[in-house]
């Protein structure tokens, strides 16, 4: 059978009406769970466990996979709007939605972000459709030793992230780092920085301390400025205006389709394929960009980018688990629990034994992007009229849902501590004139190189050459070098141009004899 | 004193110090201590080399701004006590009334419905228990 003859098979498992509702309804909770900041579409997802026993196998994945990508539309939301961001994988989308917002162009950074993500859905799942299975081999070429190297690149890409100065930026990684490594070691069972508190043997959870970084500081920093506590966004604009316009379209077609392109690939492997897929992208983004300095301050290729990124590879990090049968991240491993408990093991032979679900999946996926997108773009007007609240009354709701969201994690006070001890921390470095986004993306990628650096050395039997002889691991490592080098080396030349020059006119002014 | 890089400098000494103890290496590879280890290396390096450059001086709090971190840091506390909905409303009301000057009325209504959308949020649709008052 060819992709098309799947294609309609799948329509077929899909467009009934039972199925649609069930569609619809996980488009509905996933975003729902993405604005929410702190519950996430994992314990969404656990919480409905109970409820798949009920529904036919096909429907539930249906059901579970439109929580997930629905999550990742949502979570852009909160990020743009008040720079909360409801999933880890939309942190990137604060740096610029949300100077978008403070520029009066919320609606257009949401809708940027709706119709990247549409297409990034579209993209991924034709692209799952057409190479799933064979990509499907490329996640295994990837062991602890080629992510570690990857997420070294990753580390290294993250110091140009944020407009602060590169030493603060180092700092800032340094202190993520650092601060991702509290709890008990995952490889000799040590505890670290723990200091008999039970709650910190698990560290700090991402969302607790993105919560505490971006949107509790930014209460406070709401809290100095009396003016800015009582500004508010006085216009109502059309949905016309509200739109993005046509050169923000234009600006964000390439990143939202190079980021579809590197969501996909970067979804394929295990462990934070979204999260990183954001990230690349908007570094990609500003590598490529004419304009790098715009970026932080609301770039638009900033939001396209990594908002179709995340929202791709979150589909495409259903390929291992179809194909293969390994789950790309947490979401996707309780989806398999959900297989697994309807008598589905996934693996190799899903796609000849059970064709109706996989294709059924892939076929809801292309139903769902459209419902979403159908969903959320009537909405993008409701979403902004939240900005015409008073930032003085906005600030205790905003604390109000982050600790609630932060409580409800873990059901633990814990987390609320955690994440107003976050807050005040995110403030005094903000107020030092240290950016927060290098400490949040090193503490979570962090944790991930620290695990699979040391699994990598102990495949490698202790020698650290093993980083060098995977050829992939090798080529992370060079192009992490050269991001290092060259601009020293640029700079190097800079300064030997200018010396030269400045030597230039003296010598030309001396007499000749 | 350029306050910020001195005390990170300190939390990543701090640290060093901590990570020697967890051991740097052991049994021919990494031991738990050496990722804080090189992250806190990492901290004293880049802060050190920001207290060359930073300009001193003292931080300034508004009276405002105390006001604000105070009921957020007693907020966690009273939810021990009062229950969270019942302490996330007093918080609202001692916000938008003490602090921000609004109406009671005003404060009261909107802490209201805001902890009301949340208790039926989360502890009647999505069944989080949601800390109860001590003396209930």
């Amino acid at each position: 059978m060819d992709i098309f003859a799947n294609l309609a098979l799948g329509f077929g498992v899909v467009m009934t009406p039972g199925n649609l509702l069930v569609a619809l309804v996980g488009c509905i909770v996933g975003t729902a769970v993405g604005v929410l900041p702190g519950l996430g579409p994992t314990a969404t997802i656990s919480l409905l466990l109970p409820i798949s026993v009920y529904l036919d196998r096909t429907s539930s994945i249906i059901l579970m996979s439109g929580i997930y990508y629905g999550a990742m539309y949502g979570g852009s939301i909160t990020s743009i709007l008040i720079k909360i961001p409801g999933e880890a994988a939309s942190v990137v989308t604060c740096l610029d939605g949300y100077q978008m917002a403070r520029r009066g162009r919320a609606g257009a950074a949401l809708g940027i972000s709706a119709f990247a993500s549409f297409f990034a859905g579209i993209v991924a799942t034709l692209g799952i459709a057409w190479l799933g299975p064979q990509m499907a081999s490329i996640a295994l070429l990837f062991g602890p030793v080629e992510k570690a190297s990857l997420l070294l690149l990753g580390l290294v890409l993250i110091l140009g992230v944020g407009d602060g100065s590169k030493t603060k930026a180092v700092a800032m990684v340094g202190f993520g780092l650092l601060c991702g490594t509290i709890g008990v070691d995952l490889v000799s069972g040590e505890e670290r920085f723990v200091f008999d508190i039970p709650h910190l043997r698990d560290g700090f959870g991402i969302a607790v301390v993105a919560m505490g970084l971006f949107g509790i500081s930014e209460v406070l920093l709401l809290a100095e400025d009396k003016d800015a506590a009582n500004e508010q966004v006085s216009f109502r604009p059309s949905l016309s205006e509200l739109l993005p316009n046509r050169a923000e379209a234009a600006a964000s077609a390439w990143p939202a389709a190079r980021g579809s392109v590197l969501g996909f690939f970067l979804g394929l492997l295990p462990g934070g394929g979204a999260m990183l897929a954001s990230f690349a992208s908007y570094m990609m983004e500003r590598k490529l960009s004419r304009q790098p300095e715009l970026f932080g301050k609301g770039a638009v290729a900033g939001v396209a980018g990594p908002e179709a990124a995340n929202n791709a590879a979150a589909q495409a990090s259903f390929i291992p688990l179809l194909c293969l049968g390994i789950p790309a991240n947490a979401v996707i491993g309780v989806i398999m629990g959900a297989l697994l408990m309807a008598g589905v093991t996934p693996g190799p032979k899903l796609m000849s034994d059970h064709p109706e679900l996989f294709w059924g999946v892939i076929a809801s996926m292309l139903v769902g992007n459209v419902m979403l997108i159908v969903l959320n773009i009537p909405l993008v007007g409701l979403f902004v009229s939240l900005l015409r609240v008073p930032a003085n009354i906005l600030s205790p709701l905003i604390v109000t849902f982050c600790v609630i969201g932060a409580y409800s994690l873990n059901n633990a006070m814990f987390d609320v501590f955690a994440m107003i001890g976050f807050g005040i921390l995110g403030y005094g470095l903000r107020k030092a004139g240290y950016d927060v986004a290098p400490f949040l993306l090193a503490f979570v990628i962090g944790s991930m190189f620290e695990q699979n650096l040391r699994q990598g050395l102990i495949v490698g039997f202790g020698d650290p050459l093993v980083f060098i002889r995977s050829p992939i691991s090798a080529g992370f490592l060079a192009f992490a070098a050269a991001i290092l080098a060259v601009p020293l080396i640029a700079a190097r030349i800079g300064r030997a141009r200018r010396a030269r020059s400045s030597e230039q006119p003296s010598t030309h002014g001396q007499p000749t004899s | 004193m350029p306050f910020g890089p001195l005390i990170l400098s300190a939390v990543g000494l701090g640290a060093i110090a901590m990570s020697w103890t967890y051991g740097l290496w052991s049994f021919g590879s990494p031991g738990a201590g050496l990722m804080p280890a090189a992250a806190g290396a990492l901290l004293v390096c880049a802060s050190a080399a920001e207290i060359r450059l930073a300009v001193p001086r003292w931080p300034t709090f508004s009276r405002r701004l105390l006001a604000h971190a105070g009921a957020l840091i007693l907020l966690p506390f009273a939810s021990l006590g009062l229950g969270m909905l019942a302490a996330l409303a007093a918080y609202v009301v001692a916000v938008l009334y003490v602090i921000e000057g609004r109406r009671l009325l005003s404060a009261a209504g909107i802490a209201g419905l805001a902890t009301g959308g949340c208790w039926l949020l989360f502890e009647k649709l999505l069944s989080v228990p949601l800390p109860k008052p001590l003396f209930v």
